[in-house]
């Protein structure tokens, strides 16, 4: 071997051509065989090994089709067709709409060379050819290929992924037949929405059917949103269903959850929770709370809006917390609303907050002729929140209504003219 | 202007860096090739202005073009650049073809001499 051909060896080793990308599909289309030949030897010495070629535009057009290739070395001109007019059909194509496309050209006419991009080309290759230049064009788009397509193969399996998941988490909240079968027990009527910040939240809330019509309604409020914040409200779920005997004990049922949560949670993590056991027939309510925002509680036809105390550490900070039951009256005519913050912190249009004051307000303004999906809609509305607006922070609301059953002149329930019903919205979905 | 004559009948700058990026014989492979792919430019362009085709004798032009230099035949490229770019009528073409036919045997002699030596 003469010293010369020791030289081009060497350089050739020298740049190899970086993993993964050796099998790319390249198209080389170009009228002229020495020059697709030419462009072909460079490639194959850098070890591109799958490579095809096509004599004209239309041809070209075809192998696109039929190759599908990673990347497409054009010749500006050709007889049948512009390379300019390829370029263009090509990304056209949804599927090409991003693929590098190298356009050869001699001309150094600036005119030409915008044309030239605006037809869709990644880039040019100078002509005559230049070994070096083609192939650091070549590898540089292809890298950027791969990577655009590794990151949208990404993101779609993590959209896929979490869209699973927000079914899942959809599936955790009660079935509309349950809470309809619980509703029409208890003779009164429950609406909920519920809306996670972004695909995931961290809000959950669940109606635990106890004994005699009385129910439990939970509402909890993980720190954070997104899928750390979701995958507690899985773990939570499932403790939740594991004390089916403490279910009826408010206060007992969140001493428990908190010392299995202090176990599980990481620093940091811990959640509000507020539960109530409806017990229609006693007209009573029995409620603990872990620094969940107040419940709103109108008692009676005649009573005004008013917040339940809530106190107590949030579940999941500290080992050994005592949560104590409340009981309040809750007779016909009384209606219960359970709310995360994400309702009372919702920053209006002006950034100003609804505030738990401006939530009894508007309570205050929502007669019995409303039914509790309406009430809700109100109090949204209230604190300019639309089905559109994105939220900050995941939002729950819950409504029990004893209101529709009431008669005000006896106090007697009218099952003929009043339905209880359940309904359910999760805004945006 | 620029004539043909005055840019050197081999770009050894450019033959280099083939050299250095290609496989020796396939580069000799080429280097053989390109006089007979520039015997079938120059009858095309013969034919095209036989048939009154202008535009076509350019586009065989401009296709040789692109070869000879590429493969370091720079005189063989002006000559084709000059006849699909500033020549403007068949005339004045045909009057370029015998010029054109003793490039193609001087480049065929010099790439001959070049590949023996690599």
């Amino acid at each position: 071997m003469s010293p010369v051909m020791a030289t081009v060896d060497t350089a050739v080793d020298e740049r190899a051509v970086p993993e993964g990308l050796a099998d790319a599909r390249i198209l080389i289309a170009d009228d002229d065989p020495l020059c697709r030949r030419l462009v072909a030897g460079v490639l194959r010495a850098q070890k591109f090994t799958n490579i095809e070629f096509a004599e004209g535009g239309l041809s070209a057009m075809e192998q696109v089709r039929r190759f599908r290739p990673d990347l497409l070395l054009l010749d500006m001109q050709m007889p049948d067709m512009s390379g300019l007019d390829v370029c263009r059909q090509i990304r056209a194509q949804p599927d090409f709409a991003d693929a590098p496309i190298l356009v050869q050209t001699a001309t150094v006419d600036r005119k030409k060379m915008g044309e030239l991009f605006a037809a869709g080309a990644s880039d040019f290759l100078s002509k005559p050819i230049n070994p070096s230049e083609l192939i650091a064009r070549v590898v540089v788009h292809l890298e950027r290929w791969n990577s655009l397509r590794a990151l949208r193969d990404y993101r779609e399996r993590i959209s896929r992924e979490v869209e699973a998941a927000r079914r899942m988490q959809v599936e955790l909240l009660p079935d509309p037949i349950t809470l309809q079968w619980a509703a029409r027990t208890a003779d009164l009527r429950i609406a909920s929405y519920n809306r996670p910040s972004s695909e995931l939240g961290g809000d959950l809330w669940g109606m635990l059917p106890i004994s005699n019509g009385a129910f439990g309604i939970f509402l909890a409020d993980f720190t954070g949103h997104g899928i750390n914040a979701a995958l507690n409200t899985f773990r939570l779920h499932a403790l939740i269903h594991e004390y089916k005997a403490l279910h009826h004990d408010p206060g007992a049922l969140l001493s428990m959850l908190n010392e299995r949560l202090v176990r599980l949670l990481r620093i940091g993590q811990f959640a509000t929770f507020m539960y109530v056991v409806v017990d229609h027939r006693a007209g009573v309510l029995k409620s603990a709370s872990a620094g969940a925002p107040p419940a709103l509680l109108v008692q009676g036809m005649k009573g005004r809006a008013r917040l339940c105390d809530s106190s107590g550490f949030p579940l999941g900070v500290e080992r050994g917390v005592r949560y104590r039951t409340s009981r309040r009256k809750f007779p016909l005519g009384s209606l219960l609303l359970l709310f995360s913050d994400g309702l009372s912190e919702f920053p209006d249009a002006d950034g100003k907050r609804i505030g738990d004051d401006g939530l009894l307000a508007t309570l205050d303004t929502c007669g019995p002729a409303l039914t509790p999906q309406e009430v809700i809609d109100r109090l949204c509305a209230a604190a300019g929140m639309t089905e559109g607006s994105p939220l900050p922070d995941d939002t729950t609301i819950v409504c029990i209504d004893r209101r529709a059953g009431h008669r005000p002149n006896d106090g007697l329930r009218d099952r003929a003219t009043t339905q209880p019903v359940a309904s359910s919205s999760c805004g945006g979905r | 202007m620029t004539t043909a004559a005055d840019v050197p009948l081999i770009d050894h700058d450019q033959l280099e860096l083939l050299q250095a990026a290609l496989d020796p014989g396939e580069l000799r492979a080429m280097l053989v090739q390109l006089p007979s792919a520039a015997d079938q430019a120059l009858s095309a362009i013969n034919a095209a202005l036989a048939a009154g085709d202008l535009p076509q004798a350019r586009k065989a032009a401009h296709v040789l073009k692109g070869s000879a230099s590429s493969l370091g035949a720079a005189r063989l490229a002006e000559v084709a650049r000059t006849i699909e770019l500033e020549l403007m009528t068949a005339g004045e073409i045909e009057a370029c073809l015998p010029d054109l036919a003793d490039i193609i045997v001087a480049t065929s002699d010099e790439l001959a001499r070049w590949a023996e030596r690599a």
